[in-house]
């Protein structure tokens, strides 16, 4: 019976289409967005893409490996004020040229750290590190929390708790240091790029799930379907099963295919690096670049899983296979775009817990809310997760129940 | 073990489907003849456990089928009227994946399709995908579908419609093996289908059982209330008999147009009184809605 639901799915040419396109689709983004961006300027100021390019840009990287220590970052501004500081390199209108950011790149990630250390916590500011000494470099660490301190107890303090407060400096000043520098560029990406994974698969999958149960209708069948002697029961469990199987296969090859194109064209190195030292500057949350891809494949395939679910079950009950796509998009994409201009109340404490926050997990990481439930406080990872397992245990029993009391009419 | 269906009856907002049937079916075959909208269909999904019924029973073996659930569906075969199918699958694949419903073992199912393949034509085209078969292809499917667990209650909506002559015959046989182990109920237009081999046809209007009985009870039955004449008459004659009376059949020949009027009284002096026949007995009833714009009987 399992065998067979799949085959109903697969069987279709519409399946065939769609993971076609999303096959296109995944490819075109991971070969124009994320390989083909990746730029290396050599000596002579020219820009260079691909594979060698990448190779090179590594092995400059790769020099400046090793614990980030205020010695370290001493010696980061000290070269970079020697380079901004050459006329050589300096652009007639002010500005480095690209022979001057050349000779950055080895440095740049660390660079980067700099520029997150010494702005102020809302702030952004890529030049700040050139206006920056060697004797700023003990500031380095101590940033971090005062800056938090800063934005706590300045004008947002009344959009947290006292316990809210001691929660955050609490996380901060968790962070081990010195934070420890690899060349992480395979981490970042592949970590950046799970979102636009699992984005992709969760709708695919929508589509894919929706007419597992209405396809009995759709082609007339479920006369003979529910008048035989498993319609209202193992039948009904076998579908449940094609969904998450579908749900399961389409999630994991989309992932660990992409996600091992990207490891192997940019490499592995800096998987026990934290995440601190990675982008995540800010993050509240004390892992390593390996625990945090690992958080987002699972956060996603939880979150696949419920909306495959959540999909049957709005198909159960509409007998429709349009409906249920439609919803499980907007479910998707509305809150991505909402959230751009609701940020705080209960709007934004409700945008918090919708699906796409778990489908975003780069986002969750940087991410700087929590809830106070029953004198805790809890972080949106603590939440969220066993919330859409939760919801997706109480939605299996409920679409099995739909469909054993169908009538056909 | 024997079907009981007690006082049914089904509602649709404002309109009942099946008004308070009762009947009994015990072996054989049994033919549920009416027209469109008469109710046929709702009833026999009610028996098939598709539908809830409003209100009264349904009984197999002195028990509710719908408290029997999987133990009744067990033993039950259907053909819808509305036979749907999976576009890509064989009829290998078909069969075998209604075979897991049905709680048939792989191995029993597998001989079991061998032989339903071949009884019903189907034998050289088990690996074609359904989509590319024809109208009466997919009918063979669907009557092979119904019998995968041998049932012992064989319910059959309109099986005989897409199906030609030669399949018709053979389909006729089929079921007549199979009414010496169970019960069959099978609906149709067509009552030749049913004549030669229905130990018992229910007429069905309005979602009323109307009348019941043998082919020849109801022939007899009937006689006794009308009778059916024969006679021939130029055409434009024939077109105000037909205006006029209950006509049956109306054949062009040579001598002008013969027609079968069903009436009480002899229509005209040439009228020769013929034999009744069940398609007769059905127009009796059904006159109305069985193409004839004005009836008198």
């Amino acid at each position: 019976m399992y065998k067979y639901e799949l085959k109903k799915v697969t069987g279709r040419l519409s399946t065939k289409v769609t993971l076609g396109v999303f096959c296109v689709y995944l490819i075109w983004m991971l070969g124009a967005f994320y390989i083909r961006s990746e730029v290396w300027v050599n000596p002579r100021g020219e820009e260079e893409r691909g594979i060698h390019a990448i190779h090179n840009l590594k092995e400059m990287k790769k020099e400046w490996e090793g614990p980030v220590t205020e010695e370290k970052i001493a010696r980061v501004l000290e070269a970079n004020a020697r380079i901004t500081s050459d006329p050589e390199y300096a652009l007639e209108g002010g500005g480095l040229s690209n022979t001057g950011y050349a000779k950055r790149q080895g440095f740049a990630d660390i660079r980067d750290l700099i520029n997150q250390s010494f702005c102020s916590f809302r702030e952004n500011d890529y030049y700040m590190a050139d206006r920056l000494g060697p004797e700023d470099a003990q500031q380095f660490y101590v940033n971090r929390t005062e800056h938090l301190r800063e934005w706590l107890y300045g004008e947002y303090s009344s959009s947290f708790s006292d316990k809210e407060k001691a929660y955050y400096i609490q996380q901060f000043e968790k962070m081990e240091i010195p934070l420890e520098y690899r060349y992480q560029t395979g981490w970042s990406k592949t970590i950046e790029f799970t979102m636009v994974v699992i984005m992709g698969a969760a709708i695919v999958v929508c589509i894919l799930v929706a007419s597992v149960f209405p396809w009995e209708y759709q082609t007339g069948a479920s006369s003979v379907f529910y008048s035989s002697c498993y319609g209202r029961s193992r039948g009904i469990k076998a579908k449940i099963g094609a969904v998450l199987t579908i749900a399961a296969a389409v999630y994991w090859a989309a992932v660990l295919v992409s996600s091992g194109i990207l490891l192997a064209v940019f490499g592995t190195d800096g998987a026990g690096c934290m995440i601190q030292a990675n982008g995540f500057w800010k993050s509240l949350y004390n892992i390593t670049n390996l625990e945090a891809y690992i958080l987002c494949i699972l956060w996603g395939f939880i979150i696949c899983l419920f909306m495959s679910i959540l999909t049957a079950w709005i198909s159960a009950v509409t007998g429709s296979s349009i409906l249920p796509i439609v919803t499980s998009f907007l479910l998707i994409m509305a809150p991505a775009v909402v959230g751009q201009y609701v940020t705080g109340g209960l709007a934004g404490d409700i945008l918090g817990l919708l699906p796409h926050q778990l489908m975003q997990g780069t986002t969750l990481l940087r991410l700087f809310t929590v809830y106070t439930i029953g004198g805790k406080v809890v972080n949106l990872c603590q939440i969220l997760p066993p919330l859409y397992l939760g919801l997706t245990a109480v939605l299996l029993p409920a679409v099995y129940l739909v469909y054993r009391k169908k009538e056909v009419y | 073990m024997e079907l009981q269906i007690k006082n049914l009856t089904k509602e649709f907002k404002d309109m009942k489907a099946v008004n308070h049937v009762s009947f009994t079916m015990d072996r054989g075959v049994y033919g549920l003849l009416g027209v469109n909208g008469a109710g046929k269909t709702t009833l026999m999904r009610m028996i098939c456990t598709l539908l809830n019924p409003t209100s009264g029973t349904i009984l197999w073996g002195g028990r509710d089928i719908f408290s029997m659930g999987e133990e009744y569906r067990r033993v039950i075969g259907y053909l819808p009227q509305d036979f749907g199918y999976y576009p890509e699958f064989t009829p290998e694949d078909y069969l075998r994946y209604i075979s897991a419903l049905k709680g048939i073992k792989p191995v029993a199912a597998k001989r079991r399709i061998e032989d339903l393949l071949r009884q019903v034509g189907l034998e050289n085209v088990r690996k074609k995908k359904i989509k590319k078969f024809s109208g009466g292809m997919k009918r063979r499917l669907g009557i092979a579908q119904a019998m995968l667990n041998r049932p012992r209650l064989l319910i059959l909506d309109e099986p005989t419609s897409g199906l030609d002559p030669k399949e018709r015959i053979r389909f006729r046989n089929l079921i007549s093996e199979l009414a010496e182990e169970g019960i069959i109920l099978l609906s149709t237009h067509i009552v030749s289908d049913v004549e030669s081999i229905a130990n018992e046809i229910l007429f069905m209007r309005e979602g009323q059982i109307i009348d019941s009985g043998s082919p020849a009870e109801l022939i007899e039955g009937i006689s006794r209330r009308v009778k059916v004449w024969e006679c021939v008459m130029g055409k434009q004659e024939a077109e105000i008999y037909r205006k006029r009376y209950c006509v049956s059949n109306l054949k062009i020949e040579a001598e002008g147009a013969r027609l079968r009027i069903l009436s009480e009284v002899q229509p005209c002096p040439q009228a020769v009184q013929s034999p009744l026949s069940l398609e007769d007995a059905f127009l009796y009833y059904f006159g109305e809605k069985a193409g004839e714009e004005h009836v008198q009987v």
